[in-house]
């Protein structure tokens, strides 16, 4: 992990000035995912720059929103108003580089979203995968697995997704036989984001366990009490 | 907040008044048209109403929290809508006067922000720009500025710094 500070800050500011891209986007997720839950003084810069770069938006000469906005609000807001489901996270970030936006990602074994290119492919197969006719979109926890008959990869994919409490971190395995196999790790943007492309096929597998654990447990099964499953199976069987 | 997790018309209508003329300035001045700006404005108190129950005061003000998610929103949009014409940036030359009551506590955020801003150097006041307002990565801004890639993340960061000590004063860093 990185222990220059200037360099920790550097990636700070751009992760909240939303400069980054290439491998400093890529440090910077395994950065606040793995270092900045469990530090203190990350945080505090995470903080405190989070809160000045938010405050840089109140320079802009004000602007007065037409008379209609608020009622078309309150229209959106009713309470039997349709809201959107998850997977109307395709439809709101659509565009393939938007994805490059979805921070805080850890990438391990088989889950591959550092590179912005990848994200971006994986973000379009998803979108038509989820289209299917015959896909199928099971609630795991705090996030929506998508898989398709035939297809050897799925895709885990959250909007709301509430962070987990320091030094902790969403851990997924697959079980099959009751042998598990970890697969990674995941935090969700600012956002409350979660998109995960994994390469395993999920047909080969009974199950799919996620579970909140602390960072630095061990991967061979969850040790926490806070766990779902995708297909009823428990860890502790 | 707890009027807005129960969809309370009074508790949006309140959390509009405060800020729904802010969200829409910077959704105005980052993408540059009246139409982005409403879709942006509704976007982020729709979200701001679905995860309401993720804002957590002890660590930053409402102001902050509203203002990350519309500053998210219309850089992910930027950036997805690629050949956008991307608008001029305006900063407030200076804060307005006739200010009414609700409006009182924004202002005093205003003039805060154009402090902070002119605690920075032209260099970084610049690179902040391009970064904040345009929604431009180190990598756009040192290839079109013609700068080094890693002078423009050392001034990023000097700047951020600065910033934030021009703010301490504030007490909310």
């Amino acid at each position: 992990m990185i222990d220059d500070h200037e360099r920790i800050e550097e990636l700070l500011a751009g992760y909240v000035l939303r400069s980054l891209s290439g491998a400093d986007a890529s440090e910077a997720d395994l950065l606040l995912s793995e270092h900045v839950p469990g530090c203190g003084e990350c945080r505090r810069t995470l903080d405190g720059f989070q809160v000045v770069t938010a405050d840089l938006g109140f320079a802009v000469e004000p602007v007065r929103p037409p008379e209609t906005l608020l009622p078309r609000l309150h229209r959106q807001l009713e309470p039997h108003a349709p809201r959107r489901r998850p997977m109307q996270m395709f439809a709101v970030a659509a565009g393939v580089v938007a994805v490059v936006g979805l921070a805080g990602l850890t990438v391990s074994q088989n889950i591959r979203a550092n590179n912005a290119d990848v994200r971006a492919d994986a973000f379009a197969n998803a979108a038509q995968l989820a289209a299917r006719d015959d896909a199928r979109m099971v609630d795991v926890g705090p996030v929506q697995e998508i898989s398709a008959p035939g297809e050897e990869h799925f895709y885990l994919v959250g909007e709301g997704v509430p962070g987990p409490p320091a030094g902790s971190i969403y851990r997924v395995w697959l079980v099959s036989d009751g042998v598990t196999t970890f697969v990674g790790d995941f935090l969700p943007d600012e956002l409350g984001r979660v998109f995960l492309p994994i390469d395993f096929d999920p047909n080969r597998y009974d199950d799919l366990w996620i579970a909140v654990e602390p960072i630095d447990a061990p991967t061979g099964a969850p040790v926490s009490t806070e766990w779902w499953s995708a297909r009823g199976t428990t860890p502790a069987a | 907040m707890e009027g807005l997790l129960a969809g309370n018309d009074e508790a949006v209508r309140a959390l509009y008044a405060r800020y729904g003329r802010l969200i829409y300035s910077l959704g105005y001045r980052l993408l540059g048209t009246r139409e982005a700006a409403e879709e942006l404005t509704q976007d982020v108190f729709l979200t701001a109403w679905r995860k309401a129950a993720r804002f957590d005061p002890t660590r930053g003000r409402l102001s902050t929290w509203l203002m990350t998610i519309g500053h998210n929103l219309a850089v992910d949009r930027l950036r997805r809508e690629t050949g956008v014409s991307r608008p001029t940036l305006v900063l407030v030359d200076e804060v307005p006067d006739a200010p009414g009551l609700d409006e009182e506590a924004v202002l005093i955020e205003r003039d805060a922000a154009v402090r902070a801003l002119s605690s920075l150097t032209d260099a970084e006041r610049r690179l902040v720009a391009r970064s904040y307002f345009r929604g431009m990565t180190a990598r756009e801004i040192a290839e079109t500025d013609g700068i080094p890639l890693g002078t423009v993340k050392t001034r990023l960061r000097s700047a951020m710094i600065k910033v934030r000590k021009a703010n301490e004063g504030k007490g909310l860093v």
